[in-house]
């Protein structure tokens, strides 16, 4: 909030000379202000430091090859493809397995919520299930599904499915009775209810069930893919530390981060997109 | 319509409570008597104001007439129809506005249509009528918590009167607003009432609210709630505040602080 304060003074200061022929200087000047100039600099300044350490040779590049060493691997990798293809291979397991967790994990919340035969049938299994590591199911997937690309996809599947369809039974659940008393006095039906209220209202509830299960589905996709693949993300990392490519290594965590990074970022656009309403009256619009 | 068929219209009436009653079972599985033989008739285009302190089961009854909540015993006519539950001929404004945050004021005051599947020429007709009637025009688009409370009542009336009902039940809906906006809110709803000409049924805890906006007063007792009496108040009609500072005025607040206060 103290960010936002001194951001608005900022502002206030450089009002008078939007007049003046560089508007754009200003604008980029605004933007740089101390609030946002230290967010941006905090990570470039670990950079720094990490360089420095790395080039006065205090500890051997097998152990923390310098940034600038894991750029031109970076560069080099994407020049040749390969980054390409094991971004591409990962990616369409997280897509695929994220998906159908969206699909079903929306509908059987939405079901759960609805139905209380079905809560009765699905809660304990819910509960049972969720506390359980994905990983302590890999053994089962991969007997049941091979070690092929079912059962990879299979455990993003389950990583997140339970928040998914948690959340939207949580959202379902928690909407004010109240409101459902005012649509009924307006003369809405059970199913209009539905659409018009309950969804709506559940809706932010749903949205970051939904967004924190992409950092999920890149958590379980690493972790499957260093277990046993050919291809990924994941498998060149762990190639790399096999063959003592330790700028290899840090070159693809380094891409891993902005995926993850940028995976929150879009969904966060989509909840701003969606749910205006919700975003500015919550702490969240800050 | 001739002049003496509306005037019987005007005579008859159109909310019909006898013996209503209505006790709640508590999270422990003890019985809590909110409401205890609430009998009340309602004239069509009365307005009927229920005063009475906190907890005595006022918004009980008006959900009960409103379709919301389920009475215990008794009968509780709309028209002559018994109530089963939400009706479109009943509007109702909550204490708390209970606006949908997602729609915009717009979009809100259109939903009671909405689902009546009126047609959209219509609704749009009708929605732009009503936000002119509350004067919100230049806040059409916006969403509710980009307005003021005395502006979000004003679009939970709006929302309301928009299904074209005939009764309108209010509970406390100035409850929450402060001295000032309320009285410009007693005012706009006198002058929509005047305007829209319906049944309104009001529930409040100020004695000058009730006497200002009534054309009857029902004084309820401590829970469980009966009626401890009633108080028609005849003052004429477009009022003003001014009225509030008048001798009548000042009388009849006595008589219903002296029935309030009996009970206390
Ligand atoms: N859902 C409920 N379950 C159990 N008891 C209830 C319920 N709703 C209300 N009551 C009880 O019924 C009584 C009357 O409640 P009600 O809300 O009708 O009072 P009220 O006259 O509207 O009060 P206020 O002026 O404070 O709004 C209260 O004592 C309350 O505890
Ligand atoms: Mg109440």
């Amino acid at each position: 909030m103290g960010g936002d304060v001194s951001g608005l003074i900022e502002q206030k200061a450089l009002a008078p000379r939007a007049n003046l022929p560089i508007p754009l200087y200003d604008r980029i000047a605004d933007y740089m202000s101390q609030h946002n100039c230290r967010k941006i600099c905090s990570p470039f300044v670990v950079l720094l430091i990490w360089e420095f350490v790395a080039r006065i040779g205090w500890v051997p590049d097998w152990f923390l090859p310098a940034p600038t060493l894991v750029l031109e691997t970076l560069w080099e990798i994407i020049q040749s493809g390969v980054l390409l293809e094991h971004t591409c291979a990962s990616m369409q397991r997280a897509v695929v397995g994220y998906s159908m967790a969206a699909v079903f994990g929306v509908t059987l919340g939405l079901l759960i919520a609805w139905s209380k035969l079905l809560e009765d049938i699905f809660d304990p299994l819910i509960e049972l299930l969720r506390p359980l590591s994905t990983f302590a199911l890999i053994p089962i997937f991969f007997l049941w599904f091979g070690i092929g690309e079912t059962s990879k996809i299979m455990i993003i599947f389950k990583s997140c499915f339970f928040p998914i369809a948690l959340n939207t039974i949580a959202g379902i659940k928690g909407v004010d009775s109240k409101l459902i008393d005012a649509a009924r006095s307006l003369g809405a039906n059970k199913c209009q209810i539905w659409v018009h209220v309950l969804i709506p209202a559940a809706l932010p509830t749903i949205m970051t069930g939904l967004r924190i299960s992409t950092a999920l589905s890149m958590m379980a996709l690493v972790g499957v893919e260093m277990l046993s693949s050919e291809s990924g993300l994941g498998f060149m990392v762990i190639d790399a530390q096999r063959t003592f490519d330790t700028e290899l290594v840090f070159a693809g965590i380094m891409v891993l981060s902005i995926i993850g990074f940028s995976l929150d970022r879009i969904a966060r656009l989509v909840e701003r997109k969606m749910l205006g309403w919700h975003v500015e009256t919550s702490l969240g619009g800050a | 319509m001739n002049p003496e068929e509306s005037q019987l219209e005007s005579q008859s009436i159109i909310i019909q409570a006898k013996g209503v009653c209505k006790t709640y079972t508590g999270r422990k599985g003890e019985s809590v008597r909110a409401v205890a033989g609430v009998d009340l008739d309602v004239a069509q285009n009365e307005f009927v104001a229920i005063l009475g302190s906190s907890g005595c089961g006022k918004s009980t009854f008006l959900m009960m007439v409103a379709g919301l909540v389920e009475k215990t015993r008794g009968e509780l006519l709309l028209e002559g129809d018994p109530i089963v539950g939400p009706d479109s001929r009943c509007g109702v404004v909550f204490q708390e506005y209970l606006l949908f945050p997602w729609k915009t004021v717009r979009e809100n005051i259109a939903f009671g249509p909405d689902l009546r599947g009126v047609k959209k020429s219509e609704i749009q007709e009708r929605t732009d009528h009503f936000i002119k009637l509350v004067g919100l025009e230049k806040f059409k688009n916006c969403f509710p918590h980009e307005l003021s409370g005395g502006m979000k009542q004003r679009v939970a009336i709006a929302r309301a009167l928009a299904n074209e009902p005939k009764v309108l039940l209010m509970d406390e809906p100035f409850g929450a607003l402060d001295a000032l906006t309320r009285e410009a809110m007693q005012t706009e709803l006198l002058r929509i009432w005047h305007e829209t000409t319906c049944t309104v049924l009001f529930v409040t805890h100020s004695i000058i609210e009730a006497i200002y906006l009534a054309d009857r007063v029902v004084v309820m007792s401590k829970r469980p709630g009966t009626i401890k009496g009633t108080l028609a108040i005849d003052l004429p009609r477009p009022r003003t505040h001014e009225l509030t500072s008048t001798k009548k005025f000042h009388e009849y607040e006595k008589e219903l602080r002296g029935m309030v206060w009996v009970e206390m």
